[in-house]
């Protein structure tokens, strides 16, 4: 499954949906993160341009993603 | 997915093209090559705009100039009245399904609509799937490709090959996992420093809590995770006094209630010297607790801020203050808008500069960053620090007896967390907590000679037992600082470490689409390296000079090289091609991409992309196109729409027009303010328009377009009769074209006359050469050619159109042959 290609006639969002599928491998839980804030993360370069702004909102939502999730775990051992 | 040809396009009200209440409106083949042919100011790049427009929303050119030139009034059409431009384009699916026409209008004041005449559902989405790099090309396109740098051009084929999205995901991807901005972001840093600091009050609760424990047990402390045992020691030992087994009965340390105890002890013992021994007693653990601060780390943490005080100074004096702190961000904003696109001119007095504008602004703006981030580490640094916890501890302390008006911690917090501190402060908070330690050492050996004085009057038990309590409590306060602290470093450790596989998650994922994404590109350029070699061979006509495409392997740049020049191998390019031969690479470039492209658009508009090349390649263009790419004649072509201003290129137009592969267009008209009308858009809706605007007595507005129907109807006679005509025809002035078909018709007439080869009939003759030519001559062109339209009357101007009427009956007969009889032109002046 490490062997990741984009397949040259699949739309891009179909091959960011097998990306996402394929990068569960390295780490499922993170790869779900990421999921949630992928919209966030295409925001980062438009066109060739790099938004510094679009970078620190996505880092910052994947931030309070960690710390949430972080919390889940714990109430979850909790229970 | 079905893909599209475009079938239609309807303007009116938008750039050149004016033609109000009257749209311009043409068909377009979609199993033919289409031509259109204009020359220059009829409004060709007008209809390429206006697809542009439908497409992309906005017009290159036009973004191209400054927002004092206000761009967005160039939209519609000047002299439009209606404020509204339209644009309307029909598509025609490829798997014989409905066509859908999409109609895209702007206000005056530059909204933009979309609807779908036809019905669809989503007409916005469905001019994004036409958004392709490919369908909409131009000179400039063609052009830049070659010039641009490595990067640029990687760009542009990126885009090219509809793999613009996947560039911009790896370098998104490379964003986000860069080591610095997630470091930053996800303030790693900043929990490494909490993390420090809570380390170091676990420290301190430890050693309070060593000490406590010895001083209730006389044992040591030896194993920190035994401390619920060691607290149970405490309560043992102190519950199992006379006095105090009520207090402790049943209950764990935490439940202790350490004041009532002492009241205990006090209603025991009674007197003022025990309560005075118990003061001294409390005070003498509070100085010890202080004493428990480690002077040597606070002492090189006041280094460590001072060090940290003077390299911000240092970085402040290198900005140039708050004012122009303000003016590069305002600069900023403007030089990343839309509103500037000039990078090496200044947006202040718009001199022009020798390097970017933009990097300028960075370089002073990441120096007003270091300061801040400078600041912010001082900020950071306190707040964790234990010179601050003793300061607060020493100040805080009742023993010392420190007034309000001498504590200091609350202004230094403030200046130490804004990074606002200075020198001449931080050394004055440094010698005051000197002085507080000082103050607690000598005041703790003061109490300690105290209490032994009063231990001495005192009966021994209870005063050993008073300090038993003491410590006990102070056991129980330690104990519940470190869980606290205990739990405070678990979350913050917690947060860091699940930050670092975050780190590595996203470094990995990233390299992943970073090695799919170099491949997918390389595959791309590998399947379209025979076809553009190929197309590149066959516009130019040369074998010897074979250009080559190199994707770098960790970056967008694209290379082009000569993999051979005549001989000679990886040569570049750029430098050995002249302007011809590079727009022919780049053309094969982007015709190979398009032809290997499964988009949604299955069209190419070309719009005078020949403009460097001669007659002959013109013609290998063209030949290549009409027999290699054009659909069906390779059932996976495409349909291809030529806008051309090229005379020469007309010829070939011309010819290849009367066949069913090619559809050519020709159009005429007085643009911006009067009617763009091509030849198929009915020459009797012009007239129609000519005798309403003359029977309304509105002469100026009929003028051109009583022009236009002159010289559509005299070009048609040319056309259809095969009329000869100069080389230079269509290249003199415009205003006279009128006056260069007559003297052509008649020229041709008079040399048919001569060689007694005329078909057209004696009566057809006389009334062309002695009625109708001299009518036009000496109502139209003798006022218009010069200039001298003011004597025209509505009157005048219908017998002009009259008069052109009759004389193009005069190159027609009646064909008796068929039934029922019809009206045709002749072939050529000497045949039927």
């Amino acid at each position: 499954m490490t062997d990741f290609t984009l397949d040259g006639n699949k739309r891009f969002g179909e091959n960011a949906t097998d990306f996402l599928e394929n990068i569960k491998e390295i780490d499922p839980e993170m790869a779900a993160i990421l999921e949630a804030n992928w919209d966030k993360l295409l925001s980062v370069v438009r066109g060739g341009e790099r938004d510094t702004k679009a970078r620190t909102a996505f880092n910052e939502a994947i931030a309070t993603a960690l710390d949430d999730f972080l919390t889940q775990k714990d109430d979850a051992e909790a229970e | 997915m079905p893909r599209y040809f475009l079938s239609r396009l309807k303007v009116e009200g938008f750039r050149g093209v004016n033609n109000q209440g009257n749209p311009l409106d043409i068909s377009f083949k979609p199993d033919a090559v289409n031509s259109v042919f204009a020359i220059n100011g009829i409004g060709k790049s007008s209809i390429f705009e206006s697809l542009y427009y439908a497409i992309h929303g906005t017009i290159p050119k036009l973004d191209d100039l400054k927002a004092h030139e206000r761009p967005q009034d160039y939209y519609g059409n000047r002299f439009h009245s209606g404020n509204k431009a339209l644009i309307e384009i029909e598509l025609m699916p490829d798997d014989g399904g409905s066509n859908v026409s999409i109609k895209v209008e702007r206000d005056s004041s530059g909204n933009r609509t979309v609807s779908s005449p036809s019905g669809h559902s989503d007409p916005e989405s469905f001019l994004d799937n036409l958004n392709e790099a490919f369908a909409l090309l131009d000179y400039r396109t063609f052009s830049r490709f070659i010039e641009e740098s490595p990067l640029e051009r990687g760009r542009t084929f990126s885009a090219l090959l509809g793999l613009s999205e996947y560039s911009d995901c790896r370098q998104a991807l490379q964003t986000v996992s860069d080591t610095r901005a997630v470091n930053t972001d996800l303030e790693m840093k900043v929990l490494t420093t909490q993390i420090t600091g809570t380390q170091r009050a676990l420290q301190q609760s430890l050693a309070a809590l060593r000490s406590s424990f010895e001083k209730v047990t006389a044992k040591p402390l030896e194993d920190i995770q035994k401390l619920d045992e060691y607290a149970s020691e405490v309560t043992l030992a102190l519950g199992n006094v006379e006095l105090l087994k009520e207090a402790f009965e049943g209950k764990g340390l935490g439940d202790i209630d350490f004041d009532a105890i002492k009241e205990v002890i006090k209603t025991a013992e009674g007197g003022e010297k025990r309560k005075e021994l118990e003061t001294a007693i409390a005070d003498i653990a509070t100085l010890e607790t202080l004493a428990n601060h480690d002077m040597s780390t606070v002492a090189q943490e006041q280094e460590k801020l001072k060090t940290l005080i003077t390299e911000r100074d240092a970085l402040l004096a290198a900005t140039r203050g708050d004012l122009f702190e303000k003016l590069y961000a305002a600069a900023k904003e403007i030089v990343e808008s839309e509103a500037w696109s000039n990078d090496e001119q200044c947006p202040l007095c718009e001199s022009g500069l020798p390097s970017s504008i933009s990097d300028h602004i960075q370089n002073q703006l990441a120096q007003y960053g270091a300061t801040a981030a400078k600041a912010k580490e001082l900020g950071d640094q306190w707040e964790v620090s234990s010179w601050r916890q003793c300061l607060s501890d020493h100040e805080l302390a009742n023993v010392l007896n420190v007034e309000d008006a001498d504590r200091i911690l609350a202004r230094l917090d403030t200046k130490m967390k804004t990074g606002e501190v200075s020198d001449e402060e931080a050394k004055a908070a440094i010698a005051r907590t000197t002085a507080l330690t000082e103050l607690a050492s000598k005041t703790l050996a003061e109490l300690q000679e105290k209490k032994k004085t009063l231990e001495a009057e005192l009966p021994k038990s209870l005063v050993q037992l008073t300090e038993q309590v003491e410590y006990g409590r102070q056991f129980k306060d330690a104990l519940e600082s470190y869980r606290e602290a205990q739990a405070e470093e678990a979350e913050q450790q917690a947060r860091l470490d699940i930050r670092e596989r975050w780190k590595k998650f996203i470094t990995k994922a990233s390299a992943r689409f970073s090695t799919a994404e170099a491949a997918l590109s390389q595959a791309k350029i590998s399947d379209i390296d025979a076809e553009y070699k190929s197309m590149y061979k066959d516009i130019m006509q040369v074998g010897d000079v074979v250009p080559d495409l190199q994707r770098a392997d960790d970056k967008e740049d694209l290379n082009v090289e000569l993999s051979d020049f005549h001989g000679q191998h990886k040569l570049s390019a750029r430098a050995l091609l002249s302007e011809s031969y590079r727009n022919a690479l780049a053309i094969s470039v982007f015709l190979a991409a398009a032809m290997k492209h499964s988009g949604a658009p299955r069209f190419v508009v070309l719009d005078d992309v020949t403009s460097s090349f001669d007659a002959g390649h013109q013609y290998f263009l063209m030949e290549l196109i009409r027999a290699k790419l054009q659909h069906p004649k390779n059932a996976d072509g495409l349909q291809f729409i030529i806008l051309s201003h090229d005379g020469l290129l007309e010829k070939y137009f011309d010819k290849q027009g009367g066949t069913a592969a090619w559809h050519h267009n020709k159009l005429q008209g007085s643009p911006p303010m009067g009617d763009i009308l091509h030849q198929a858009q009915g020459a009797d809706r012009l007239k129609s328009r000519v005798t309403t605007l003359l029977s309304a007595g509105q002469i100026s507005e009929a003028e051109p377009l009583v022009r236009q129907y002159l010289e559509y109807k005299l070009q048609q006679i040319i056309r259809k009769v095969n009329i000869p005509v100069p080389l230079d025809f269509a290249i003199k002035d415009t205003n006279k074209m009128v006056k260069n078909c007559l003297d052509a018709i008649e020229e041709a007439i008079d040399l048919h006359q001569k060689a007694s080869t005329l078909v057209l009939d004696a009566q057809q003759v006389q009334d062309l050469l002695n009625s109708h030519v001299p009518t036009i001559v000496a109502n139209w062109v003798s006022h218009y050619a010069t200039g001298g339209s003011s004597s025209f009357s509505a009157p005048v101007l219908q017998g002009v159109i009259n008069s052109i009427d009759a004389m193009s009956d005069c190159f027609q007969y009646d064909d008796t042959s068929v039934t029922p009889i019809v009206r045709r032109w002749y072939r050529s002046l000497s045949q039927r």
